[in-house]
Parts: structure tokens; sequence; C-alpha cells
């Protein structure tokens, strides 16, 4: 650790090795944890087109199945029936842990961060670098899974034991499940070295006049998202090992009263498949918001910025991130109503869920209010971010239907529920992270991305992704279940066969849509235009860094704050727009019914040049007076 | 079997799904020789076809493997051996302990066993196996399913032409590149920009905000007719959650167009201008409220009709004079237990399913009999590992002459003796047969409330619900393996099936089949219970079928049905839907004859 030290400014000499791989700095840390993220991402959208060829056309032959998962899996080019199992469960680990979570908080949390707050890196750059080599050895696990003979797990992302515990139940249950277990281990492993960093960097790093209600959005909402996974993840690696027990050595937590063919009466009794499920979803809801917040932050920003307008209702959304953080840990349940769970705890449930609902119409009202009469800038990120907004309006309106019990009762596991989440959650992230991508690529490449092209890739992306989950609604509400891999009992689903097609197709062309993000992205990085250092005209202190995009982030002292990041348009100055670090000459309007000194705070510590952990401690027990 | 299996890749375009979609298939005659001394005929293989879907299609399809093989040649691969089939069938595990070489070998095919169905008569698994022989493609002819021709698409599309279209897009995505290249060059030369990005998109928004509620409308007025809610509730609870779910429609539709319209329409409104400057306003504290407010009173009122009805759903009383029905789930398939005569569902237990019981019901004379099997199960395990080295011996001297995949599976199961893989399952299985027959001992030693009380034995178990309509019904659920989850959309009813914790759901049936028939228009339809938790590989092949119907026909059904254990001792095996008969005897019969 003495060496996350070495935070000055002045250049040491670099390999390789320590600048490329083993790097401590947190912006090469974020693009680590970026193109992993894309690389994962496509191996999982990959996955999704795969099995959705599988929805759509059940009795085709596609040679490129075959040719892709080998004719075990795939014999005369379609898909077996465990091996779809296996897809889906895969496509919904990757997407959810590893390109939601660790590719957008990870990415984005590691560069906005310290560039945000004013710090030279995180409190511990060594933690930060353990967190990404533990998210990639984690990566490395979990698809070594997809080569093991009995194939990877695939008892659904949610791996509900006695499924999942029982190798003898199901293929997927088998050496595959125990690479699920480890790979996640080490997923939250590094979730929680990540999680703690950020949280401390916020808490201590920030630099003069940065106080707390000066905070972008994107700070708060990253921030709280490492909360939520400091709070939630330990509980699934609990639950996880219990499972590990239970697989390998005999343990009986979740297992009991079992019969399998294969083996016949087992000697596990006592315990509850629905423990298992009370812990994964302790950790699975909030992980929802993990998904979510970061999103709803760099929307938070990227509408402002280019609506040229401050936030509206800044305190407003502060409040409701807080309400939705701390909420998202009493809602669990939803997931569980008709799991056997007490009917009682349901109706408790019922009630905190819905509530939930009131800070997310707040805040996809304050976005709504902040477009309203402003000066709308469409540049690529801009499109995402309001295509956010459409799909978090859809998805959170089903939400309603299924956080209601007595809805869910007829909803729950329907296709219905597939539309929901992907709407809420899957787009709405994704949409979240390419607008991330799309604003911050000029601060992490030193260049920007071709505009024409994120264009297309917005509108095709966009389309394409309504016309795959809207309507799921609709076989959700025909009462078609979810997780099916094909309807041959039940004949009465086969009218929804050519929407199957439909959505098959729309999938195909949001991957297609894919492909020119990543030439744009991937060609970007070497041939595009060279980035301004400012190119959006924004406040917030990541632009008052050089474009070289130094080692320590700031060449000479870190800039003093003195407003928060949302002075667009002020009629109080010439400029549409005012950075955070431009000295105030007296004129500052009051934005805030809590009063905010005008003047720098000097009370505050100034910005920490070490990162010891220890000394991280103390400064935070010190008393704050000078 | 694999060549013969991979020469019909033609025939593998035709989803084994369509065999069982349309009942009016039409067999070709040319019907195959007499199996097991029975003539096939168009009445057997019909039979058989449905016996088919009732007990194998879960895990087998003719044409695909599922959970287990294609059963397409099944009588070939085992030399016409129509017999060894029928005892394979009927109980395998029996077949495997009686040390039959083949069926040791089938055995190892997959982890997870092949379910016992000594249930199913003889005469029964004989038409299934005509059937299977017959049912061939080259020997059905479909006549007008009803199901989208997706089979037509060859793989031929997806040979030859993605080369073609790989290239186009290629193309067409290089041609789009340059004309931006060549634009951007001419805006940076010209210093002016030529495209005005800005307003293209913030029409586009415009156009986008039109399309997608066109869109959303156009979706709702072709897919509104399936919703289930259009047919109405088949139970009486359903009718209210309709109410509900039309009462959350109405609240969240508005919101949806009204946000939906503001966020496309202020971006297409107030899209950047040159001399426009945006108004500055950071906050409005009353507009805030109000909007906080009012979702705040809508949710209020949903939750408080959610949680009233929630409670009067699954927290009432109303299931005290309930029928009590007990629905079972296994991987794959679903039983039910009616209560027979004394009113009264007899306990159950894991310990006590085998094959003549699969649900465990408690009988002391099965138990006994049990334990005598378990022991004998012990003794085959014992002698099981007192061979091992034996067949390492044969397996490696075997292992010459054998190439490629079959050496590579030969080397896996010699690993598998060498690596003490094999010795421990051997162990652990003699381990739990041991716990298991303690624990039956102590069970049948118990002196107050002992689950022997004879209630279980005049419980009927069959494979489809029967239900009267108007009158509530408790279905009570258990698991046997794995979480499954009952799921009776029509009924607006559904609960997990969790093993080691029994769940139930009270609901009153309202509609009859016949009355839903019509109402669908629909002379086929049947209400369906179906699996919705993942559970294994046949997942999505786990159905019951439910029969809402008057007193009368219900009164003239469950008299049909038989009595799990008859009060004679030989009668003990078998009887779970309509056969009495003693399965023993008729196998060796059959056997004779042949």
């Amino acid at each position: 650790m003495s060496t996350a030290t070495a935070h000055t400014d002045h250049h040491h000499k670099e390999s390789f090795i320590s600048k490329y791989v083993f790097s401590m700095d947190h912006k090469m840390i974020s693009k680590q944890f970026l193109i992993t993220g894309i690389v994962m991402g496509v191996i999982g959208m990959g996955m999704s087109i795969a099995f959705r060829l599988q929805l759509a056309y059940p009795d085709t032959s596609f040679p490129i199945l075959e040719w892709l998962f080998g004719s075990k899996w795939a014999p005369d080019g379609r898909l077996d029936a465990g091996y779809y199992m296996a897809l889906v469960t895969m496509h919904g680990t990757i997407m959810v842990f590893y390109v939601l979570t660790a590719g957008l908080s990870g990415t984005f949390a590691n560069l906005l961060l310290p560039l945000q707050v004013g710090a030279r890196d995180m409190a511990s750059p060594f933690m930060n670098m353990l967190s990404y080599w533990f998210f990639f050895a984690s990566s490395i696990v979990l698809l070594s899974s997809l080569f093991v003979e009995t194939g990877p797990a695939s008892g659904g992302w949610t791996i509900y034991p006695p499924l999942s515990a029982l190798p003898k139940a199901m293929p997927g249950s088998g050496m595959g499940m125990t690479l699920w277990l480890v790979a996640i281990i080490l997923f939250i492993a590094s979730s929680l070295l990540g999680g703690i960093n950020y949280v401390s960097t916020v808490l201590n790093m920030r630099t003069k006049g940065m106080s707390m209600t000066r905070l972008p959005l994107t700070v708060w909402a990253l921030m709280l998202t490492a909360i939520l996974g400091i709070l939630s993840f330990p509980v699934l690696l609990g639950g996880g090992l219990l499972l590990l027990f239970d697989r390998g050595f005999g343990t009986s937590f979740y297992l009991s009263d079992i019969y399998l063919g294969s083996a016949g009466a087992l000697e596990h009794t006592g315990g509850s498949p629905v423990l298992f499920q009370h812990l994964f979803w302790f950790l699975g809801h909030p992980e929802v918001y993990i998904i979510i917040l970061p999103a709803l932050g760099i929307t938070s920003e990227i509408i402002s910025i280019n609506s040229r307008k401050p936030i509206f209702g800044y305190t407003a959304m502060v409040i409701s991130l807080l309400g939705i953080a701390f909420l998202s840990f009493i809602v669990w349940g939803h997931h569980m109503f008709i799991t056997g769970m007490n009917p009682l705890l349901g109706a408790v449930f019922l009630v905190t869920t819905l509530i939930i609902a009131v800070p997310s119409a707040v805040k996809t009202f304050n976005y709504l209010a902040t477009l309203w009469r402003g000066n709308i800038r469409f540049t690529n990120a801009m499109m995402f971010a309001i295509g956010l907004v459409s799909f978090f309006i859809s998805g959170g309106l089903t939400g309603i239907f299924l956080g209601n019990a007595t809805l869910d009762i007829q909803l729950h596991d329907t296709y219905f529920v597939v539309g929901h989440f992907h709407i809420v959650m899957g787009c709405a992230a994704i949409f979240g992270m390419m607008a991330g991508i799309y604003h911050w690529f000029p601060k992490m490449f030193g260049r920007m991305l071709n505009k024409p092209l994120g264009y297309i890739h917005f509108w095709l992306t966009f389309i394409s992704a309504y016309v795959v989950f809207f309507p799921m609604h609709f076989m959700g509400l025909a009462g078609v279940p979810r997780r099916y891999y094909a309807f041959t009992l039940l004949p009465e689903y086969g009218v929804w066969m050519d929407v199957n097609v439909v959505m098959t197709l729309a999938a195909i062309l949001g991957g297609i849509a894919q492909i020119v993000f990543l030439y744009n992205f991937f060609s970007s990085i070497f041939i595009g235009k060279k980035a301004t250092q400012n190119p959006w005209d924004a406040n917030t202190l990541e632009w008052t860094t050089p474009v070289e995009r130094i080692h320590g982030n700031w060449p000479g002292e870190i800039p003093t704050v003195y407003r928060w990041a949302y002075d667009y348009s002020n009629p109080a100055y010439d400029v549409d727009f005012m950075p955070q670090n431009i000295p105030d000459e007296g004129a500052d309007v009051e934005l805030f019914e809590t009063t905010t000194p005008t003047e720098p705070e000097t009370k505050d510590e100034p910005a920490k040049e070490t990162a010891n952990f220890f000394t991280l401690i103390k400064n935070w027990f010190k008393p704050r007076t000078v | 079997m694999t060549n013969k299996f991979q020469n019909q890749s033609k025939w593998l375009l035709l989803v084994i799904g369509l065999l069982f979609i349309n009942q009016s298939f039409a067999y070709k005659n040319n019907l195959t020789e007499p199996i097991l001394g029975q003539d096939a005929s168009e009445a057997r293989i019909e039979q058989g076809d449905k016996l088919f879907t009732a007990n194998c299609a879960s895990c087998h399809a003719l044409k695909k493997k599922v959970v287990g093989p294609p059963l397409d040649g099944v009588a070939a691969k085992y030399d016409y051996d129509y017999t060894w089939l029928l005892a394979w069938i009927k109980d395998n595990s029996k077949l495997i302990k009686s040390g039959d070489e083949r069926a040791i070998i089938a055995s190892e095919y997959d982890p997870s066993a092949m379910n016992i169905f000594q249930n199913l008569k003889d005469d029964e698994i004989t038409s299934i196996l005509m059937f299977i022989e017959n049912g061939g493609p080259g020997n059905i002819i479909d006549k007008g399913s009803n199901t989208p021709e997706v089979s037509v698409i060859s793989d031929s599309l997806f040979s030859n032409i993605n080369w073609a279209v790989l290239i186009m897009c290629i193309l067409v995505f290089a041609i789009i590149l340059l004309i931006f290249g060549i634009l951007e060059l001419v805006s940076n030369v010209t210093g002016k920009e030529i495209i005005n990005w800005n307003n293209i998109n913030a029409y586009m928004m415009l156009v986008f905000l039109i399309g997608f509620f066109g869109l959303t409308i156009y979706e709702y007025s072709i897919h509104y007719q399936y919703d289930l809610s259009q047919f109405g509730s088949a139970s009486e609870h359903g009718v209210e959650l309709d109410k509900m779910m039309r009462w959350t429609w109405i609240a969240t539709l508005p919101v949806f167009f009204i946000t939906q319209f503001l966020l496309f329409y202020f971006s297409f409104k107030y899209r950047r201008k040159p001399g426009r400057k945006a108004y500055f306003l950071s906050h409005n504290n009353n507009l805030e409220y109000v909007w906080t407010i009012i979702p705040a009173i809508v949710l209020a009122v949903l939750v408080s009709g959610g949680f009233k009805m929630w409670n009067k759903i699954l927290r009432s009383d109303a299931g005290k004079d309930a029928q009590n029905i007990e629905v079972f789930a296994y991987q794959f398939g679903w039983y039910a237990r009616y209560t027979g005569e004394d009113g009264e569902l007899g306990k159950a237990n894991f310990n006590l399913i085998n094959g003549t019981n699969p649900l465990g019901v408690a009988n002391r004379a099965h138990a006994t009999e049990l334990i005598d099997e378990l022991r004998a199960d012990i003794l085959f395990m014992d002698t099981a590992i007192i061979n091992l080295p034996k067949g390492l011996t044969k397996l490696q001297s075997t292992l010459g002459g054998k190439v490629g995949d079959e050496r590579k599976k030969h080397l896996r199961k010699i690993k598998e003796y060498t690596s003490g893989d094999k010795l421990d399952d051997l162990e652990g299985l003699i381990q739990a047969r041991n716990t298991q027959i303690e624990r039956l001992q102590r069970a049948l030693k118990v002196k107050k409330g002992n689950m022997f009380d004879g209630k279980g034995d005049d419980d009927q178990v069959v494979q489809e619900i029967h239900l009267v309509k108007d009158q509530p019904v408790k279905l009570r659920f258990r698991a046997r393996d794995v979480i499954h989850s009952a799921y009776l959309p029509y009924f607006r009813t559904q609960m997990n099936v969790v093993p080691g914790l029994p769940t139930q759901f009270t609901f009153i049936p309202i509609k009859s089949t016949a009355e839903m028939r019509k109402i669908k228009g629909d002379p086929e339809f049947d209400y369906y219970l179906v699996c919705n938790k993942i559970c294994g590989n046949a997942h999505f092949n786990m159905k019951m079928k439910v029969i809402v119907e008057d007193q009368k026909s219900y009164d003239k059904w469950i008299s049909k049905q038989s009595a799990l254990f008859t009060k004679d001792p030989k009668e003990d095996e078998g009887e779970t839907d309509e056969n009495t008969e003693s399965t023993e005897t008729e196998t060796t019969e059959t056997v004779a004859s042949n």
C-alpha cells in the first residue's frame, strides 16, 4: 500500500506493465473496466441472439450455432434444451453483474469520482487495482465454465437451490455451477474493494469548497451505489458460500425432503430453499438499483449540461436518490410473493415496494422539468439520456403492476416480468452507460467519437430495444411463462410465434447497431477527432484537467470549488455556463433553502495527498475544525 | 443410430411439437410388425400418442434430445427387443440393479435418471411403442396444423445467403462511413456545418413519438385479444384481480402517454436555436410537492387495494371448508391426489417414495416392503463396490481400438473408477439408504401421531385435476425434487411448489371447461396447470390438464378412480391412474407370450 502514496504530479518512469496492465491510475483502471465490460457485453448479447433464434425458429437449423457451440450443444444447428437454459443463465449473469454492475459503476466511479470531487486519485489506488483484477479473474472463471463437460450453470441467474445445489438434478448444476459460484465470490470481492474505495474517496478526498451539497449528481449516485453494494453484496457472498457447502460438504442449509429419480431419497433435512431466496434477493433487489442509480446520475448530469439548464430540483434529486437507496433494502420480498413465503410478509413488501415508486416518479418529473424551456443540444450522449428517461418511464410503470402482490399472482415469471426488467433495468442502464461513454469519451481517450455514427447507433438501438421488449408485456398478460425453450406441449402459445420472429429480428438489428458502436469506439480511440479541453461546455471539475490525462489529474494545484455544478444559463453571468472552479465575485445566487456558505469552506480538510488506509481512517475521525 | 439420426437431418426441420399440436394426424397404412404380439392399429397408435404426450413427452421427443435421448428408432437400437424395452420403461432402476448390461450402459447416458412408470399397463406401454415406431414423420400426414409455418425456413437460408447479406451489410456500412467522412471534410474546409444534426434529431424525436404511440396502439389492437382478462377469470378471486388490473391500467396508461409525450415534445420544442438562452430554473418547491404527493396518493390507493385483496386471497379462512387436493410436482410432470372416501389426505413423506408410490403416501405395508427393497438395494451396491476392480479391468481391456469421442468417453469412465468418484458415489448412496431405513423404522414405531394411520389408503392419485364448478378448492402443493411453480393462468392462480415447504392456494372455479370453450370459441380448449419456475431441462414440457365440470360428471369421474392402497396386500402395487390389475403378473404373461 505504500506505493499508493506516490501521488505527486511529477512523472515517474512507467513500464508498459505498470502503465497499461497493473496500473493504479484511476483513469486507466476505468478504461480497463470499460473494455472488459464491453467484451462481456458483446458475449452476453451474442448469447441472447442465439437463444432468441431458438425462440423464433424452434425447428430451423442454423449451422452457425453448431459452429459456435459445437455439435454437443447445438446438434444439427439447433440449440439443445439444456444449453438454452445455460445461455439464458449466462446471459443474465453476464449482463447483470459483469456489464451493468462492474462495467457501468466500475467504469464511471473510477473515472468520475476523483475527477469530479477534485482528487488526484482514489483513496487507495492499490485496492482499486485489486478491484479490477478480481473482476478480471472472475470474468475468466465465469467464461471458463462455458467449456466444462456438463456445460455452464443453467438454473437461471437467480440459481435457486435445490436445482442449483444438486448436480444430479440438472447437468448444468455440476462443475459449471461451482465455477459460477467461484466467479461470483471473486466478483463480490472486486465489488467490495471498489465500493469501499469509492465511498472513502467521496467522503474524504473532496477538494476545497466541494461540500456535499455541491457534488454533481453523478457523484451522489455513484457513492450511494457503492454503499448499496457494500451493504448487500456480502449477504450474497454468505448465501453463495452456504450453497457451496450444501453442494460439496453435505450440509443442509437449503435442502430438505428431496427425492431424486437418480439418487433416491436424499439425507438432507431441515433446510429451506426459501432461505436462499431471501439471501439472494437481499442482494438481488438493491442490485437492481446498483445498476440503475449510476445510470440515473449520469443522465442527470448529461440532461442538465445539454439542456443548458440547471438540473431541476437538485435537492429533491438527492433526496429521492437517498430514498431509493434506503427503500431498496426493504423491498426484496416482492420477488418472492408466491414462493411460499408467509403471505403476511408479502403484504408488507407490497407496501414498501409501491412506496419506492414515489421517488422514482419525482426523478422522472424532474428530468422533464429540466428539459422544459431548455436550449437542447442533441449530442450523442443527450440522445441516450433521453432514451433512458423514456425507458425509465415505460418500465417504471409496469413495475407498479408487478409490485402489487395481487397482480403478481398472475404476472409472476411470465414474459411481462421479462419485458419489465429488460426495459427499466436492462435498456435504461445500458443507455445510461452509453450516454456516459459518449459524454466522457473525450476525457478517457482525448478524442471525440464520430457523431453521425453515434446517431445511427442510438436510433437503431432505441427502436430495436422497444420492438424486442414491448410486445413481451402482451405475452405476459396472455400468461406465457418465461424460460420456455419451446411451446412443444403448449400449442396454445403458438400464436406468439410471429411475434417471436419480429422480436428476434429486432434483436439482431440491435446487435448490428452495437457493431456500429464498436467500430466507432475502437476506431475513434486512434483516429477520432482530437478533443478540446471542455468540449461540452460543462461545469464540473473533470473538464478542468488537461486533455493529456496526466497522472495526478491536475498539473498544478487542485482547483478550489466555488459553486454547485449546475450553473447553466444563469442570468447572473454573461456566459451560459460557469465552471465550479471559477472564483466568485460575490454574485452567487442563493440556490438552496439550506444555507450554503458562499465562501469556500475553509474548515474543510484539503484534499489528501496521501492515500494510506490508516491516514484515511485517522482523518475520518479527526475533528473537522481548524 | 447416430448416423441414421444425422442422415435424417432434413426431417429434423419438422418440430416435434407439431406432432402433438393437432390431434388430426392421419397415419399411413404401412404400420409396423406386431409389437409384443399385438397388432398395431390406428386406434392403438392414437392411444399411444396420448399416453406419450402425458407420460413421455416432457423428457423425450422423437427426433430431438430433450432430457432423454430421441426415441425415433429406439427399437432398432435395441434389436427390436420389445420385452426389454417394456421392462426398461416400467422400472429402469430394477433393470439396472438386475445387472442388465444394456440397462447399465443406458443409465450412464445422463446424471438424471429416467422416471419409473409402473402406473402404465403393459398394453399402454405397447401402444406407446407402436406410436413411437409408427410416428416417424414418414408415416404422418399433417392435416392442417395451425402453427405458423416456421419449418419452411431451411438451413440453406443461413448457409448460402448469409455471406451475401454480410457483404451487403459491410458495403452499406462502408458507404455510410464514406458519406459522413466526406461531409465532415467539407464542413471542416468550409467551416460550416453541412448537416444540422440537431434539427434532424429534434424532428426524429417527434417522428419517434408518433411512431411509438402509433405502434403501441396498433400492438394493443392486435394483441389485446389474447389478454387473459378478455375471457374473464375462471376463478372467483380472479374477477376482482382483473378489476384491479384494469384500475392499474387506468392509473398508469395516462401517465405513460403524458410523460412520454412531454419527454419527446419538450426535446423537439426546446431544441437549440441560435440566440435562445435556456430559462434558468433550479427548483420550484410547490411543483415538486405536487408531483410527489399526487403519485403518492395514487399509489396509496393501489397499495390499499392490493393489500386488501392479497389478504383476502391468501390469508382468508375460506379454505376451511374447501375440498383438499394435493398437487405433486416432480421432474418433469405433475400428479394430483384426491382424498378418497374419508375426505382426508393421508400423510406422505419423501422417504416413502418409490416406483409404486410416486407420492410417498404413508402405508404400513408399503413401508415395510420399501425397507426390504432398500436393503436389497444396499446389497446390490455392496456387490457393485466389490466388483469395481473387475469393472475397471474390463474397461481398461476394452479401451484398445476405440477412437475419437468413443475413446474419450471410455477414458472418462475409467477415470471415474480410478479417481474413486464411482466408489464415493456408491458409498454415498448406501449411506443415504441406511439413513432412509432408519427413518422409516423410526416412523413405523412412533406411538402418538403415527403417519401410518391408514388415512392415505383410499387416496386416489391421478394425472388430471377435476374440479367442481363453484365449489371452493384448496390445492396443497408438494414437490419431490426441486422448486416448481404451479401456474393456472385462467384461474389467476400461481404458487411455488417447494421441496420441504408445503404451500397452498384456495380458490373457487366459476367457469367450467365447457363454458370457457364457448367463450374462447375453441372446442379443443382445456385448462392447464403448467410449471412456471425453472426446474430443469424439460421445464417447458411440464403440464397437467385441469377440468372444471359439474358435480355429476365429477362424481362419475372420481368414482372410477381407484384407491391407492386396497385392502388386499397382493394388489398393493401400481394403482395410480385407472389400473387396479396387478402389473407384476401381467408382465410375466406378456414376456411369456413373446
